[in-house]
């Protein structure tokens, strides 16, 4: 579907209409993420519990090589087979600006329209920014990233407490999640751009429940 | 009325439109749903233009772009770059990384990688066999070639040999040929390794890329990325000979069977591990923490890699199972035996 602008197109903005006024209201009371970006952490505003699709990571690695592939939900019982917390700490952390790493050589906010690159105001926020693989009997999913507040979650710290954590500390930190099946809510973003890949976004991960892992067996 | 193309800038009732799109600066071409890069290059040209003109000069700015990256970098070791007592086992280990220093190119490759996956230098495998040099010669030739069936048992094997703090480390990828096929005599029907041992160097690359075409296409989804399997003793000892392509963990549910005591050099503790009539040897490495204290009769869950030729079971997280997991533990063994085995069947590998 192709949209065509012409001489004789006509735009109106904000039509005094009753579907404009009601697509206005709801456009005004939802926080849409921009999913066009990556790295953006502003929180998914999908109820979790609405999810069902279970997924193994067979799927959900070709769902991510797919191209013609639509935003997706789903939810996935797998084993972090990778998560480490207790590693060098450039794996554990990242700095942010308005919701963006920056760019480790260059310190330079990654979004290109973010305007503290240009006026040099970057706000470095220390933050969480964990890459974890998810691993089941179909194949393992690679290289996607914990956010802050989800790290949080799972460590139960902040990322000031967790800099004064003693290294035992951190390493049975790591070894409650690490190999631990783990049930893990996800969102798959089309790339939108021809050759890059499709984003997996992690909305949620917590330890499973082997109830729901033996029933959900079944279903993959 | 305003378009897009319209040069002036008020509509019919006098406000002021500002076009939305520069639309002087685009080329007239249709709005596709999926923009080209053309497109997002010139409408990255347009923004910068615009936010130049609004703000200061760029250059004494890139000056304090310098001394930020400098100070950022700086700040950016955090307490230094710490090592753990046990170099050689970082926690990459634990993560199942290949042995190289750079972390995001060593973690196991996905699926779609299977075919083109990179893979650290050729090993030889230890003189337990009949391998010679024209044998891991013609090996070294092959290194394009993807590793699939023989290079989880080779890298097994070459366990044996390898320094014992790097073991975690081994389920890397070395591979062998012809001679492989003597020391799995149950995997024979793994058409790949048929076709190498059967053929002259030159014609197995030719026929294993046929076989690739034919073998993992349809097993694609299965690949050779990591996958780990709950499964009790007996599930372990017959999976891990059949499933042979891939690294393969197991999750494994049993009685701890025996005193956990040290090995001879005193870096692992070594114990048995019971499921009905099956037992097996496990070996746990005590790198970056002591091993959980046991008693002996009590459930536990290893986490870990099957050794074929010496039938040890190396752990790298045991503890013990909780009451909730227990009731469960059995159901999911026997419902993961199931699921493989449909899978197995799918992609022929079952004998």
């Amino acid at each position: 579907m192709t949209l065509t602008a012409d001489r004789k197109t006509i735009f109106i903005t904000n039509p005094d209409t009753k579907e404009a006024h009601s697509l206005y209201k709801y456009g005004k009371s939802v926080e849409f993420d921009d999913d066009t970006q990556q790295d953006v952490f502003t929180p998914s505003n999908i109820n979790i519990s609405t999810i069902k699709d279970v997924y193994n990571a067979a799927q959900l690695q070709s769902k991510l090589n797919n191209i013609s592939c639509q935003v997706e939900y789903g939810l996935m019982f797998a084993f972090l087979s990778s998560f480490d917390v207790d590693g060098p700490l450039t794996n554990v952390l990242s700095y942010r600006c308005c919701n963006f790493r920056l760019n480790r050589d260059t310190g330079l906010c990654s979004n290109s329209s973010c305007a503290s690159s240009l006026a040099d105001t970057t706000e470095q926020t220390l933050t969480f920014d964990m890459r974890v693989s998810l691993s089941d009997h179909t194949g393992t999913v690679a290289g996607t990233y914990l956010t802050n507040n989800l790290v949080q979650e799972l460590l139960g710290c902040t990322v000031d407490e967790f800099m004064q954590l003693p290294e035992a500390r951190k390493t049975d930190l790591k070894w409650s999640y690490l190999l631990e099946k783990c049930k893990v809510y996800f969102k798959v973003v089309p790339s939108g751009f021809n050759g890059a890949n499709n984003t997996l976004r992690l909305l949620a991960c917590e330890r499973a429940d082997p109830k729901e892992v033996y029933n959900n067996f079944k279903l993959v | 009325m305003n378009s897009f193309n319209s040069q002036t800038s008020s509509s019919a009732s006098g406000h002021k439109i500002l076009p939305i799109f520069n639309m002087r600066k685009r080329p007239r071409q249709a709005l596709y749903a999926v923009p080209s890069s053309q497109e997002i290059r010139n409408k990255e040209e347009v923004v910068s233009l615009t936010i130049n003109h609004e703000n200061q000069p760029m250059n004494p700015q890139s000056q304090s772009f310098v001394q930020y990256n400098q100070t950022r970098n700086a700040s950016a070791q955090f307490k230094g770059n710490w090592n753990k007592p046990s170099s050689s086992f970082d926690s990459s280990s634990k993560t199942f990384k290949q042995p190289t220093g750079i972390r995001p190119k060593t973690q196991l490759k996905n699926t779609n990688q299977s075919q083109t996956r990179k893979l650290p230098p050729m090993q030889l495998l230890p003189n337990n066999n009949k391998a010679n040099s024209t044998k891991s010669q013609w090996s070294r030739d092959q290194s394009s070639t993807p590793r699939t069936a023989m290079a989880h048992k080779s890298s097994v094997q070459s366990f044996q040999k390898q320094p014992k703090l790097t073991k975690l480390e081994k389920p890397s990828y070395s591979y062998h040929t012809s001679k492989e096929t003597n020391f799995q005599p149950n995997v024979s029907h793994n058409v790949f390794q048929e076709r190498i041992s059967t053929t002259t160097p030159h014609e197995a690359q030719s026929t294993s890329d046929m076989t690739r075409n034919k073998v993992m296409q349809p097993k694609e989804t299965m690949g050779s990325s990591l996958r780990v399997l709950t499964l009790g003793v007996e599930g372990v000892k017959k999976w891990s000979q059949i499933l042979s392509n891939g690294m393969l963990l197991f999750e494994v549910f049993g009685l701890l069977n025996s005193e956990v005591t040290y090995n001879s050099e005193k870096s692992a503790k070594q114990f048995t591990v019971k499921d009905g009539n099956h037992t097996m040897q496990c070996i746990f490495y005590e790198t970056d923490r002591v091993m959980p204290h046991q008693k002996r009769g009590q459930w536990i869950r290893c986490v870990g890699i099957f050794q074929n030729n010496i039938t040890i079971f190396q752990c790298v997280s045991v503890r013990e199972v909780s009451p909730n997991e227990q009731r469960w533990m059995k159901a999911q063994m026997g419902a993961c035996e199931k699921v493989i085995k449909s899978h197995a069947s799918i992609v022929k590998m079952e004998p």
